[in-house]
């Protein structure tokens, strides 16, 4: 996954808060992941269809971090959902 | 569970031709063999169980047409139809149908979840075979109603492997016809195992350990892990259609969100199934 990538969320693929978490659940396959506020930040804006790049530009924004260590962040998370077939590259 | 909900007719015997669609999903043996295959026929479905029959069901999943293939016995349809279509015809019914067992206690419905081999039907069928009764097996249909969740009772039968039946019936089961597609034997309601009619309130919903607790334990389920377990354990016909899958996601997550979640793990032994029951009718008291 590459931070200029466009990603696709498969419509089997839902997110709830439940307790304090996000949890992302595949409905089809059962494959599950679950959030904390960062990541729950991630997938709302990716929900919103921006790119990787676009979602730490806005996250920048929002969250006292370097650029660096958030875009290794979205990253890495992105990737294991992308493991986990619960987001695809456009 | 439930088939008086579903209008079912038998059309014929026919040899199954090959379907020129793409499945839209497939269940796999744990051997990895095709066991059900999903297609979309119109606005309709057409359900595959290779070598056994064609299951046609109708897009609100209110009536089920089915053809055999020659020489499958009533029998092995009838048990196909009961334990694997109906709770799909249901769920497109937007109703909630689990991979469980249930039993009555205390005039409230408990219900066992867990893999496959788990035990939830031997566990449920010791309630039954002493002094309680059976609810369901293998598809709990659950209704929410009047601000609480109800578990209907279903076909009044139960399906135990042969060392289950042995333990808990001996010679003395009354058993269905044996069905081409697997050696658990379908036990009938009789005096020995007790079928309750009527619907009861959904009080404890128990998930299935593996085995390797050395006595009965219980512990608490997050929401979260409910939620990933009920996901695992429901019915869902339609797996593409987004307004679908978003109605049953919330419901199942307003069912997570319930009090009624523990595991229970405990060993896997006939002769320890009885301070099993102890254990579990003392946790339902807290």
């Amino acid at each position: 996954m590459k931070l200029a990538d466009k990603v696709t969320i498969p419509a089997n693929v839902m997110a709830r808060q439940v307790d304090e978490e996000t949890v992302i659940l595949d409905l089809r396959g059962g494959a599950y992941y679950g959030l904390n506020d960062i990541g729950t930040r991630v997938w709302q804006l990716l929900i919103e269809g921006k790119t990787p790049m676009e979602v730490c530009d806005s996250m920048m924004e929002e969250f006292d971090v370097s650029r660096e260590e958030l875009e290794k962040d979205v990253l890495t998370l992105l990737n294991e959902l992308e493991c986990s077939q619960l987001i695809f590259r456009a | 569970m439930g088939e008086a909900m579903v209008a079912f007719t038998w059309v014929d015997a026919r040899f199954q031709a090959p379907v020129e669609d793409s499945p839209f999903h497939t269940w796999t043996t744990a051997a990895g063999t095709a066991w059900a295959i999903f297609y979309r026929s119109g606005a309709d479905y057409l359900l595959r169980f290779p070598g056994l029959a064609d299951f046609q069901i109708g897009s609100n999943g209110c009536w089920v047409r089915c053809w055999s293939v020659p020489d499958v016995s009533d029998d092995t349809v009838q048990h196909l139809y009961l334990n694997q279509v109906v709770p799909l015809a249901l769920s497109r019914q937007h109703r909630l149908v689990l991979h469980g067992s249930a039993v009555e206690i205390a005039d409230a419905a408990v219900v066992f979840l867990g893999q496959s081999g788990a035990g939830k039907s031997t566990l449920a069928a010791s309630f039954a075979t002493n002094g309680y009764r059976m609810l369901s097996d293998d598809g709990v249909l659950l209704e929410y109603c009047q601000d609480a969740y109800q578990v209907r009772p279903s076909h009044p039968s139960i399906r135990l492997w042969a060392d289950s039946q042995a333990a808990l019936f001996g010679r003395h089961a009354r058993l269905a016809p044996p069905v081409q597609y697997t050696d658990k034997a379908r036990i009938l309601a009789d005096e020995r195992a007790v079928f309750c009619p009527q619907a009861r309130s959904l009080q404890r919903i128990y998930l299935l350990g593996d085995g390797t607790a050395k006595s009965p334990v219980f512990w608490p389920v997050t929401a979260r892990d409910a939620l990933i377990e009920l996901v695992k354990h429901s019915f869902m016909l339609e797996v593409e259609a987004p307004e679908m899958l978003a109605f049953h996601f919330e419901r199942l997550t307003a069912l997570a969100n319930q009090p009624f979640f523990f595991r229970l793990d405990y060993p896997r032994r006939f002769e320890r199934l009885a301070p099993v029951r102890a254990a579990i009718l003392k946790h339902i008291q807290r």
